[in-house]
């Protein structure tokens, strides 16, 4: 009998998400009052919550091969994003204070905007860069490109700009996420040509902050999924925002472009925003169709791995250009050096590629 | 204080605070391994004061017994008491009065005969640390071990290992010895201040159980034995019953060879041999009284040059019970 | 008693010689388990193996002053040894964790109970007698001293030889804030703490193995092996969902110590992980050791 007490000992033991977390959050769930999806909207937009901390996991499950050291790592470059399972502690106090943090083991990649500075560091390199943030930069730009869209703050974001006349929207008031009650939004195409079956955002019920977005590909698990693991409406305090640089670390001073500069026809702005961003885009359609087209052209990321990988993923199209495809985001590229990317079924990559030949 | 007639040195067999039980006793003890029954239904009694030969063939069941004794195995069915407390229930406070060599002496090879007996004298709850250092040396000395007490283990021959085994057995005042094998690989002289030690302990009122293959050596110092063989206990008690059992044979050197065996034949003897080149009659003894056989030979007018009763030696008795040869039972 | 007495009787009966009874020492647990510490350290091969523990920390200290290693470079912290000696308590406890520390662990502890059954001094401890429940708590604690001596060698001599190649300074943590020499060093403590929590896992889970056999060897490699594959089982991205409850995944997760903004609760439930693997074995070893027949 021992012997079966132990083991029911170790089950208990060793599923550590199972009785442990729920208990631990419990924030008493009442029921929700029924809220249309356009109250619901205009509460998100309306939200007054200024500070927010807490920890985020983002999960891709792309089915693509697993990357070497992608796993676990605190990197923000690409090969780490679009596989394997990222958490990052967020703080925000109101939109000129803002920290992230991508865990890694025995590493970390630290994003700090503090008024004007906005901070980078990284633990396995000691690299810091500084960049004094325009008064009027918008959101966005305050976050380094690579880590738009991995809260779940910024993924709802970019979902709720992207809805049209060719989104559906309804509300279920159902899912618990980081222990509180939440409304569940649900996006999904009218239009077909599009790989996502549907995206679902979870809002708090007392704060209207989306806890979690789920994008749902052919799949029955989300092909992406941001969500707050744990989160307080706490005010974080004032030492989380002030970086200091580390003694005899070497600081790489960036520049970021305003609004104005930005949006501006001027020639240098643009080569300076090229240099900013090497990847240089623009987006075909709109919606759940659109797709961005881009010139990797000579990338230095474009290494002998990835070269290897990228021919045991793609098919060979009978015109020579390659097509990679993916439960939710489909990637053809062209013979003569362009990409085309869009959570969009393979014909509609190849009908934008004809269309812009050159 | 009383006076008995025996015509011996003995004990008082009663002590206070102890109930007066036999210092082993087992009843129905069983145990199988798989399909094999290496000890079947055996009834121990070993009684207190006793020097209790434990005899049997390699492999008759008589390590899996002690082991059980020792709470080392458990037993399939049967009961054991210790010293009058049931074992394995009373283990904690039964075998610190308990000495024990089990299977020939096991020490760690790096450490000297000193530090392996201050090990177990360190494992041993009831034992006084302040005594620890004069119990280790007595110990030592009482098996003529103070010589290499520094020595590591690795070092040690055969016969310092054993007699090791015996230091680490005799490290506290004990009431009951369970040696088992205890003469192994010690030469003749060893084997001989082994017998003296375990007279010397018998006297000084410890029990015994001592298994041996080695008859005669058990012979010598035992008061009583238990035989097995095939798991089996097939006899035991006080070594001169257990000898009687055998057919005593009564041996007259006699001139008068026809009045001997007439006697002889009138008081019920059976089995008179006579002969008349050698001048002996022979004849089993059965229960008759040697002294009252040798009076109706003199009273029949036999003229009586020698007169002795011949019992077998444990060694035959063995034979008898166990059967001849090398095989190995199981 | 008179001699005329005696003459006339032929037996003299003395009286029973009175055994004290056993009573039990105070301090008897603590003169056992100094007895098993020393058991452990006076054995050659455990000095031996505690001395290649020493030796990684000073390997390490010595090529990093050699050769300064570009950032980023080899194992976590390497490249910042050179600015901070203390780095190199982290980068050694890194270094020592996937391999040398469950290594000497698995010796230890898969030599502790199937050691002493395979020479037969089991049955010894057995009778003299320690209880088996006695002599599995005895046998824990030696196991975790040992456990804790094995990461504290890594830990100091990593300390000792980083402070003095490359000097104690204040402290960058892995988010970029910088604390005092003295604040990292309580880090240090803590994460050393941490550690011997989590290999303390591996440890009972050698000790149950232990119980298993009288082959040392065999239970010393199946301890070790236990560490391996658990770690293989880490690597498999398809098992994932698993990763958070295998017995080694949150070994290296003492880097939490090292954030400016520690995760305490995250600290506790791994630690929690790792001692319901502790209990969860000496549980099992428990059951195994106290019902096992001992025929060695």
């Amino acid at each position: 009998m021992p012997v079966v007490t132990a083991g029911l000992v170790a089950a208990a033991a060793v599923l550590p998400g199972s009785a442990f977390s729920s208990a631990a959050f419990g924030n008493g769930h009442t029921a929700l009052q029924p809220r249309t999806p356009a109250e619901l909207l205009a509460a998100v937009r309306t939200s007054s919550v200024r500070s927010v901390s807490g920890t985020v996991v983002e999960t891709t499950r792309l089915g693509l091969p697993p990357l070497p050291g992608a796993d676990r790592s605190a990197s923000l470059q690409w090969q780490s994003l679009v596989a394997g399972s990222h958490t990052a502690r967020v703080w925000a106090d109101g939109p000129g204070r803002q920290r992230l943090a991508m865990l890694g083991q025995l590493a970390e990649s630290d994003v700090v905007r503090n008024g004007q500075d906005l901070w980078t560091y990284a633990s396995d390199t000691t690299a810091v860069t500084h960049a004094v943030v325009p008064s009027d930069a918008s959101k966005a730009m305050t976050a380094p490109a690579d880590i738009r869209g991995f809260t779940p703050q910024a993924a709802a974001d970019k979902a709720l700009q992207a809805i049209d006349p060719t989104t559906a929207v309804s509300v279920r008031a159902d899912a618990v996420v980081a222990g509180r009650t939440t409304y569940t939004l649900r996006l999904a195409p009218r239009t077909a040509g599009s790989t996502i079956r549907q995206v679902l955002i979870a809002v708090d019920g007392a704060t209207s902050v989306p806890l979690r977005v789920q994008v749902y590909g052919a799949g029955s698990s989300p092909a992406f999924e941001t969500a707050f693991t744990d989160i307080s409406f706490a005010r974080p305090a004032a030492t989380v925002f002030a970086f200091v640089p580390p003694a005899g670390a070497s600081v790489t001073t960036r520049s970021l472009l305003s609004r104005t500069q930005a949006g501006s026809s001027d020639k240098a702005a643009a080569r300076l925003r090229a240099a900013a961003e090497p990847m240089a885009s623009m987006m075909i359609g709109s919606g759940w169709t659109s797709i961005a087209a881009f010139r990797p052209g000579n990338s230095p990321r474009r290494d002998a791995s990835t070269a290897t990988m990228l021919d045991q993923l793609s098919t060979v199209q009978p015109n020579g250009d390659r097509l990679v495809r993916t439960p939710l985001v489909n990637a053809l590229l062209t013979r003569d050096g362009r990409a085309f990317v869009g959570a969009v079924t393979p014909e509609l990559l190849l009908r934008a590629a004809a269309g812009n030949a050159g | 204080m009383t006076a008995g007639t025996a015509g011996a040195l003995t004990r008082d067999s009663g002590r206070s605070g102890h109930p007066a039980g036999p210092a082993v006793r087992t009843a129905g003890l069983t145990r199988r391994f798989g399909d094999q029954i290496a000890v079947d239904d055996v009834d121990l009694v070993v009684p207190r004061g006793a020097v209790y030969g434990f005899l049997g063939p390699n492999g008759s069941g008589k390590t899996t017994t002690i082991r059980m004794l020792l709470g080392l195995l458990a037993a399939d069915s049967g009961e054991i008491d210790l010293l009058g407390e049931p074992m394995p229930a009373s283990l904690g406070s039964v075998l610190p009065r308990v000495g024990a060599l089990i299977e020939g002496p096991a020490f760690h090879l790096y450490l000297s005969g000193w530090d392996n007996l201050r090990r177990l004298d360190a494992s041993d709850r009831t034992a006084d640390p302040a005594t620890s250092r004069e119990r280790i040396g007595t110990a030592l000395a009482r098996v003529g071990l103070t010589a290499a007490a520094s020595k590591r283990y690795r070092q040690y021959s055969l016969g310092m290992k054993q007699r090791l085994g015996l230091a680490a057995a005799l490290l506290q005042p004990r009431e009951l010895l369970v040696l088992d094998e205890p003469t192994n690989g010690l030469d003749p002289q060893g084997t001989r201040e082994v017998r003296n030690l375990v007279r010397e302990l018998a006297f000084d009122g410890t029990t015994v159980l001592v298994s041996s293959h080695l008859l005669a050596e058990i012979e010598q110092v035992a008061t009583h034995v238990g035989i097995m063989a095939a798991g089996r206990l097939l006899r035991q008690g006080p070594l001169t019953e257990v000898l009687a059992d055998g057919a005593a044979v009564v041996r007259i050197s006699t001139p008068d060879v026809t009045l001997a065996s007439g006697a002889l034949a009138r008081s019920g003897l059976t089995g008179v041999v006579a002969d008349r080149e050698a001048a002996v009659v022979t004849a089993r003894l059965g229960e008759h009284l040697p002294e009252d056989v040798l009076r109706e030979v003199v009273t029949d007018g036999a003229r009586v040059r020698g007169f002795a009763v011949e019992r077998p030696h444990l060694e035959e008795l063995f034979v008898a019970l166990t059967g001849e040869g090398f095989d190995v039972l199981r | 008693m008179s001699s005329a007495e005696m003459s006339t009787a032929e037996v003299t009966v003395l009286p029973r010689p009175s055994f004290a009874p056993p009573r039990t020492q105070r301090g008897a647990f603590w003169r056992l388990y100094r007895s098993e510490m020393r058991l452990l350290l006076r054995r050659r091969r455990n000095i031996a193996l505690l001395a290649v523990l020493a030796i990684v920390p000073l390997l390490i200290g010595v090529a990093v002053k050699i050769s300064t290693p570009r950032n980023g470079e080899g194992p976590a912290f390497l490249g910042q040894i050179t600015g901070n000696g203390l780095f190199l308590v982290f980068t050694a406890l890194t270094v020592a964790l996937p391999l040398f520390l469950p290594l000497v662990i698995g010796v230890v502890a898969g030599d502790s109970i199937a050691g002493e059954a395979g020479n037969g001094t089991l049955r010894y401890l057995l009778t003299v007698p320690v209880t088996r429940t006695r002599l599995l708590a005895v046998k824990t604690l030696g196991v975790a001293s040992f456990t804790a001596l094995a990461v504290l060698t890594v830990a100091l001599v990593g300390l000792v030889v980083g402070g003095v190649l490359f000097g104690l300074h204040a402290f960058t943590l892995l988010s970029g804030d910088t604390v005092s020499a003295a604040s990292g060093l309580v880090r240090a403590v803590f994460v050393a703490a941490y550690v011997v929590i989590a290999l303390f896992a591996l440890a009972a889970g050698g000790l149950f193995i232990s119980t298993l056999t009288e082959n040392a060897i065999a239970a010393m490699a199946t301890t070790i092996g236990l560490a391996v594959f658990s770690a293989l089982l880490d690597a498999v991205p398809q098992l994932d969902r698993i990763h958070g409850a295998l017995l080694t995944d949150h070994w290296l997760g003492f880097g939490e110590l090292l954030r400016s903004n520690v995760d305490a609760a995250a600290l506790i439930r791994w630690s929690l992980l790792h001692l319901g693997y502790a209990a969860v074995f000496l549980s099992l070893a428990w059951a195994r050791l106290s019902t096992k027949d001992i025929t060695s």
